[in-house]
């Protein structure tokens, strides 16, 4: 991994346009960043990335259980919308 | 700055989406799962009423090293069904991306994480899968905000009325 000291205003460039600015740091260790990036390339918190896997993936595996009881979840749907169709009217 | 972090162009109503049988193409791999990019939407049970569906994927797809997965399906459903108070709002780069003229051309589906009794289940109300109702073309969100901040979760309980209102 590279590491690069820097200090609040100072900026890092990564390829050809993607442009990191440092700007603030707080007294607790909070780190504020500035990222200018072409629209195409993607920025995300790492965290919250891995959130998102992580579910999907437990959600596969838990579907691929129950939607081999396909007559209880369609059963489930179908009293369901009956229910908002009776609160409709 | 960032250019996620532009104000949201589209609001999408979040109405009950009766599921209907598609083709998805997502613009980049739905996140933990690489390869995965083409889905079918199968509507389970009768079509006219059906709240869920199947979202099996038709590439091979891999979770991680060189090891492809045997399958992978979701089960899906819309908000709007559960969650009639439920809001989202695209960036800029998503409505671009989906090429969405307007909000009527957007499609909200979420991800269930089925549990039992059916009621346990929980859905994934902070990354939904949005698509463009006539290309197919899909992506699902990574917010910029956390869950907290985004005021949904990634295992957004099933609503507790509607134990009592499915027994009425």
């Amino acid at each position: 991994m590279l590491t690069l000291t820097r200090e609040v205003g100072e900026q890092i460039v990564i390829g050809d346009d993607v442009v990191i600015t440092v700007i603030s740091v707080s007294p607790g260790g909070r780190v504020r960043l500035g990222i200018e990036a072409p629209k195409q390339v993607r920025i995300d918190r790492k965290e919250v990335l891995d959130r998102i896997r992580q579910e999907n993936v437990d959600s596969a595996n838990a579907a691929s259980g129950a939607t081999a009881d396909v007559a209880a979840w369609a059963s489930y749907g179908a009293r369901r919308a009956n229910a908002r169709a009776k609160s409709d009217e | 700055m960032n250019q996620r972090e532009k104000v949201s162009l589209m609001s999408i109503a979040t109405a009950p989406f009766t599921m209907t049988a598609a083709n998805l193409t997502f613009i980049r791999e739905v996140p933990g799962f690489r390869g995965a990019q083409h889905f079918v939407v199968e509507p389970l049970g009768d079509d006219s009423i059906s709240m869920f569906a199947r979202l099996p994927c038709t590439d091979t797809v891999y979770l991680s090293g060189d090891q492809a997965l045997e399958s992978l399906s979701f089960l899906v459903m819309s908000p709007g069904a559960l969650w009639s108070d439920y809001e989202l709002h695209l960036d800029e780069t998503t409505v671009e991306e989906l090429d969405l003229r307007d909000a009527e051309d957007a499609v909200l589906l979420v991800i269930v994480h089925p549990r039992e009794p059916v009621t346990a289940s929980t859905a994934n109300l902070y990354s939904p899968i949005v698509f463009h109702r006539g290309t197919g073309v899909a992506t699902q969100l990574v917010p910029a905000a956390n869950e907290q901040e985004f005021g949904w979760s990634v295992s957004t309980p099933f609503p507790s009325s509607e134990t009592s209102e499915l027994s009425c």
